[in-house]
Parts: C-alpha cells; structure tokens; sequence
C-alpha cells in the first residue's frame, strides 16, 4: 500500500526516536523492520503522536524521589518498553473486536467462578457494564447490533427479581437486599439498554416516592442538603446525587421539587484545584468529578432561544469552569498518553470515561472541539489495556474486569468522536442533555459516539426519554 | 467455617441462583448458607444476638455487601449494643482488610449514635482523639487512600479540629514522607482554611511553607496547586503578580531558558495575561504547547485563542 518514500520517511523516525531513546540499531535490524509486512500498518499521524509523547519535555523530574515517584518510574518504565517496541517493530496494536466479544458473551453466559461473589451486591452493576461493552464493539455495518431476544429477556428476569416492593424500596444489587440508587441507576440503564419500557414504567411512580422519601436529604438536613443518599443510613455524595438525577430524568420524574439545593450543593463540592469531590472539603477525584459535571446538564434552565456561550454563562453560575478544565487537562499524561484520576495518581484506563468523558462536557460547554490528545488517549488503550484473553485493564500488568471493560471502551468512543450541542435537535425534552449531537474524527475510527452523559451509546437515552414524555403527554 | 447451628430454625433464602441467568455466580456453600441465613433474617426483620454476630461472618465474606452493614447498624440501635465496643470491632476489621470502604461510612453512624446518647451527665464524653491512632495506621499502610482521608475530614470538621496541633503535625508529617502525596495538601488545605475563619498570619505561613516544599521539588503539581489555590481563595486576582519573581526561579525565560518546572512557567503565563502583557504570554503559552508540555497541546492553543480574543 504505502510507497517507498513513506517507508523512507518512517525509517528516518525510527532512526530519530531510537537516537531519543539511547538505543543504537544496526542498519540491519533496521532494514529487517521495513521487511515486515505489518510495518506498513502504523500510520503517519499515529507515528507522530508517539513521537511526541516518547519525547520527554526537557524538564528534569529532578532528584526528589518518594512512594509517588517510585510508582510512577515503574509504571512509566513499563510503557516506554510498550511503545519502543510498537515504534521499532512498526507494529501498533489494532482493537481485537473479536476477542472482546467473546469475554462479553463469555462473562454474561458461562456460569462464574465462588470468587465472583465479590460482585454479589452488583448485580445491576454487572448486566449494564457488560451489556453496554458489547454493544459499544465495533461492527463491521458500523452500526450497533440489536440485542439478542435472548439476552433482552434475561436482563428483564433479572432486574426485575432485584425490584424492592415494585420501586417503593428502590433496585437492590441482588436478591433479598435492599434498595440502593447505584444499584437502581445501574439497573435502569441496563433496562433501557434492552428497551424494557414496560417495567421501567411500572415502577416509575414508586422510584420517584422512593427518592422524595428515602434518598433526598431536604433543608432540614444541614450540610447534605440538596444531595441525595444511596439508602437509608448510606453515604451521600456526588455520586450517590448524578444516579439520582440520571434515573429521574431518564424516567421523566425530575420535578423542582427533587432537585431543589442541588445545583448548590454539587457546586460545594469544587476544590481549590479545579476538580470535584465526592463531598465538600475532600480531594478532587475524576469518578466524582464527572458526576458533578454530568449533573449540572439536568439541574441548568431551559435550553431555548439561547445564544453561542448561553449554556457557559448558566453553568457559571455554580461553577468555576476556569478552574475545573484546568484540572481536568492536568489529568492526561505526557508518556502514558492515558488519564490519572487524581493530582500525582497514575494512569488507569477507567478514568478514560470518568475524566475522558468530562472532556466532551467542557467541549460542549465552551464550545471547543477537542481539548485534549484522543490520539493519545486511544494509543494508550489499544496498546496497554487490551488483555490477550479478552477485555480491558486498568494498566498494563492487571487483570481485565467488567467495570475496566466498559469504561475503557466508552474512552475509546469519547476518543474517536467529537461532541457539541444541537440546538435545533429536535425533542420533548427540556434539557441539555439530550441534544448531543457527534461527528467522527477523520481516520480510522471504529467506536460509534455515545452519550456522554449517560455512558450509553448515543440514542438509548434519547428514545426512552421521549417514550415516556409522549406517555406523559396523553 | 462459621458454626450455624443455632439458625436451624431459619430457612435460608434463595440468592440469585436461577437458570439460566446471565452473570450467574456460583457461590460456594459457605457464603451460600451464611448470606442466606442473613438475608432471611432480615426478611423477618430479626434484631437479636444470634444475628448480630452472624453479620461479621457475613461481612468478611463479602466487605461491599451494604446490606448487612445496614443490618448491622439496625440492630446495634435496636439492641442497645456498647458503641465502644463496635468501635474495636470495626478497628480490627479496617486493619485485616485495608480496602475496605463502608467501614468509614459505618464509623460515622456509630459516633453520631455515640453523641446523640450523650447527656449533660455523661461522665466520658465521646473524644476524637479515638480516632486518630486507627486513622494514622490505615493512612500509613496506605497513604493515598481516599476514604479513609475522607473520613479525616469528617472528623476535623465534626469535632472543630481546625488547626489543630496534633492534626497539623500529622499531615506535615505526611508531607514531609511524600511531597507528593496530593491528598495530604489536600487535607492541610482544609484544616488551614476549612472553617473560615482565618487570619492573616496562617495565610502568610502557609505561602512561605509551600515555597518552601516547591523548592524541594519544583515539578510538583500539588505543591504549586496548593500555592494556586491559597491566592485564589484569599487574595485579590491581580495579586498573583507578587508572585513573578518566585516563579522566575524555576522558569528562567528571559536568560538561558532554564525550565525546572512546568507549572512555574504556566504561572508565569497567567500573571502575564493579569498583567495585560499579552504578547509575553502567548509567548509562555507557546513554549508549553511545543516544549515543555505538549500532550495540552489542545489546551495552550485554547489558552492563547481566549488570549487573543
Ligand atoms: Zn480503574
């Protein structure tokens, strides 16, 4: 496919890098690299953002050394072996959709080990994580399969034996336990997933008693007011109140009333670097962070006759946007190319969705297209976080889970997709939200967009939103 | 194998254990009998000894399982159980188990029990001083773990620990471990700064202190966050400028273009753009994007549009 002055010109970046990187190749094993066929795969742009991110910045990290540095000359030295070894043998890994496939199928369908009861109070957790990882693979259409009938039933049967008295206790994370708004917002995107708007309706009603009664912590409960608790007697923060929001709103059952001091509350929880805690006063952290943000987009005004930067000035309201894009990009790493979840943490493909998934927010926000390096981002998954059995890890030298799975792939379809809000999209509902719009990057992109709000490929949430604002209706 | 005996008069219920399911588990027979057990009890809302006890089996099978920590709590309240007692027991099982996180949550339900017990005539009133040894030895095994610092500051703000000595010598003292260790500064910057009510000497002490620590290590986004974050709070926007010459130690631009830090020259960038100096800081910004941190290449071409704008 490629001529012989692209090969030159690879060869030339090759030399360069190694010259970077101290080592001394022989002209030989130079030519040998050309030789190989799959060396011809590695494209240009590919090849220039490795480059980059291999060449250090000329700032010595200095001689301080501490557990941080320890950690991160580990981690550091494991993935500059990674990507030496792409750059010498021209060979970056490409996404194994098939393999993926089946560690999803394998892990919805084969029974699985004692060991397994780790996750026994997730059961919610595990039909979203798994069913959504298989849906968000790349197709050869390009479009997204149709749930098996198969599997549409069994996520029905199950969800529906963790239900608490119909929705009036809320979903538990498995049978015979209590409810719990993790667990229910887990179980509702499974639901919708599968577009189960039967029994999505038929608890609808009992969630949101649940909720005002049980969840909500009103004006008489001093500092928690305006967020909402995952049970009776459990933590509240910002994660227990985006689950909330999510549900709510999916349901068409996000009254004033529910989220009253909400807004205000999330907004508490912004540190002094920029970031969002789980409550007031504790450290930035990217799973609290995006749940912060995500929840402003169901707690700001109408989306009507607005203006370019109309959605910045409402959500500046509350926030300081400055301040949190600044950490937000302070979270993506030179060499690594992938994102950490703290200040000085390291790098953990999870938080390709968790901070991965706040860019699209900020871009929406301030209108900008792209924030920060997908490409690097997207280098750092396919050739540090694919396990040869199958699924996804956090780092090279970890095991692959459901959670790593799924939200590493929702990295990858923030990484290959550009987002922006469509004014003119039409729909009934009143909400930022749902009026996601996305374009491909240009280039070999495989992962169709999602809505970043919600973790969902892009349309599940949009079509049972109008399901049930059309039910309203009648 | 825990002893069961005395629940033969309990009928186990059934855990997620149809076919076919999808993410089947297959439990193994203890947990199977325990959790059973457990979850039938509940079911009959049962608040007795036997079932207290079994609630530890049920939680170092299973640390996440929310469920029996809920039940846990409900019987505690409804058998009158020693609070003090649980405290121990809650110690013991943290340090078998490190990662352990709704033992944090459960701490602060059983203090909150303790105090709303307390009357003007208990003799031993409830003293946060307790903590600190469990808290200390859970941060030393694992000094970035993010809800026991939370619990910390649950503590500081609950018990009015503001700038208190033994506080403020602990987290030095972690910072003086790891400089690095973000969620040490971020805890100074709370029991500094948390309740308002500070004055001018704390303000001007902690500067001098994280300039001091930026020397030690002046490629540290915490330290210079920390920095950041004390202007932000307490200072006028434009008295960032003070802070020029500090930062021209670590990014020398004008001389022989000496960076030792990064954030040194994002600030710079900043003050620049405080001082109106805007060719000086797109020239900053421009160094970032293709030298000194171009992975945010996006972010200091942003940075210079708004500049521009
Ligand atoms: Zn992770």
């Amino acid at each position: 496919m490629s001529s012989k002055s692209n090969n030159d010109i690879n060869a030339d970046k090759i030399t360069y890098l190694l010259g970077l990187l101290g080592r001394n190749r022989t002209e030989k094993e130079l030519n040998s690299n050309i030789a190989d066929s799959d060396y011809e795969d590695i494209e240009d742009s590919k090849m220039s953002t490795l480059e980059s991110m291999l060449t250090r910045p000329p700032i010595s990290e200095g001689t301080y050394i501490s557990d941080t540095t320890v950690a991160q000359d580990d981690v550091s030295e494991v993935i500059q072996e990674i990507y030496e070894d792409v750059v010498q043998t021209g060979i970056a890994a490409g996404f194994e959709t098939e393999s993926h496939m089946q560690y999803a199928r394998r892990s919805l369908f084969n029974a699985l080990p004692w060991y397994y009861r780790s996750l026994d109070a997730n059961h919610g957790w595990m039909l979203y994580w798994l069913v959504n990882f298989k849906q968000l693979l790349p197709t050869e259409s390009g479009n997204a399969e149709p749930i098996a009938e198969e599997i549409s039933m069994l996520v029905t049967e199950k969800i529906n034996s963790v239900i608490i008295d119909e929705g009036l206790g809320g979903i538990a994370g498995g049978k015979h336990q209590i409810g719990h708004a993790a667990s229910t917002y887990a179980s509702v995107l499974a639901l919708i997933l599968v577009e189960d708007y039967e029994t999505l309706n038929k608890i609808r009603p009992n969630l949101y008693i649940w909720i005002m009664r049980s969840l909500k912590n009103g004006p008489d409960s001093g500092d928690k007011y305006g967020s909402f608790s995952m049970h009776p007697h459990g933590e509240s923060d910002t994660r227990s109140t985006y689950c909330v929001l999510v549900i709510a709103s999916l349901l068409n059952i996000l009254t004033d009333e529910l989220r009253e001091g909400t807004a205000e509350w999330i907004s508490r929880c912004q540190t002094f670097e920029g970031g969002f805690a789980g409550v007031p006063s504790t450290e930035a952290h990217g799973g609290y962070t995006f749940c912060a943000l995500a929840s402003y987009f169901f707690l700001l005004g109408k989306p009507q006759n607005e203006e370019n930067g109309e959605l910045k000035a409402q959500i500046s309201k509350y926030i300081d946007i400055d301040g949190l894009l600044h950490w937000t990009v302070m979270r993506q790493y030179q060499l690594e190319g992938g994102l950490s979840g703290r200040t000085n943490k390291l790098v953990d493909a999870c938080y390709s969705f968790w901070i991965g998934g706040v860019f699209p927010l900020l871009e929406m926000v301030l209108e900008e297209e792209s924030l920060f390096d997908r490409e690097a981002l997207r280098i750092y998954i396919l050739n540090c976080c694919q396990d040869s059995r199958g699924g996804l890890r956090d780092k090279p030298g970890k095991s692959p889970d459901f959670y790593h799975s799924n939200y590493t792939a929702l990295g990858l379809c923030v990484a290959e997709n550009t987002y922006s809000i469509n004014k003119e999209k039409k729909t009934g509902a009143d909400n930022y939200a749902y009026k996601i719009t996305s374009i491909p990057i240009s280039g070999n992109v495989q992962f169709r967009a999602i809505n970043p709000i919600f973790g969902l490929p892009l349309g599940y949430a949009e079509k049972c939103k109008e399901h049930f604002i059309r039910l309203d209706c009648k | 194998m825990t002893d069961l005996s005395q629940f033969s008069d309990i009928t186990p219920v059934q855990l997620n254990q149809e076919e076919p399911q999808l993410c089947q588990i297959l439990y193994d027979d203890e947990y199977k009998s325990v959790m059973g057990i457990l979850l039938a009890l509940l079911a009959k809302k049962e608040y007795s000894d036997r079932a207290f006890e079994l609630t530890q089996a049920g939680i170092e099978l299973l640390a996440s399982h929310y469920t029996i920590w809920n039940y846990r709590y409900n019987i505690i309240v409804h058998l009158d159980k020693n609070l003090y007692d649980e405290l121990d027991w809650c110690e013991q099982l943290a340090l078998d188990n490190e990662k352990n996180y709704q033992i944090w949550n459960y701490r602060q339900l059983i203090i909150e029990l303790i105090i709303s017990r307390e009357t003007s005539d208990t003799v031993k009133k409830f003293n946060a001083y307790h903590e600190f040894p469990i808290v200390d030895e859970m941060l030393s095994q694992d000094s970035k773990n993010h809800h026991v610092w939370s619990y910390r500051k649950w503590l500081v703000e609950r018990f009015k620990l503001y700038r208190d000595e033994r506080e403020i010598e602990f987290v030095a003292k972690r910072i003086e471990y790891d400089v690095k260790n973000n969620s040490a500064w971020t805890h100074r910057f709370f029991i500094k700064f948390g309740d308002e009510q500070v004055d001018q000497n704390v303000i001007n002490e902690e500067i001098d202190y994280v300039k001091q620590k930026i020397q030690e290590a002046p490629q540290n986004a915490s330290s210079w966050n920390y920095l950041i974050g004390i202007y932000q709070k307490f200072k006028k926007p434009d008295e960032l400028i003070d802070l020029e010459e500090f930062c021209q130690e670590f990014a020398n631009i004008n001389e022989e273009n000496v960076i030792k830090s990064s954030y040194a020259l994002e600030l710079l960038g900043k003050i620049n753009v405080k001082k109106n100096n805007k060719p000086k800081a797109i020239e900053i910004y421009s160094l970032l994007k293709d030298i000194y941190d171009p992975i945010r290449k996006n972010y200091w071409t942003y940075q210079i549009k708004e500049i521009e704008a």
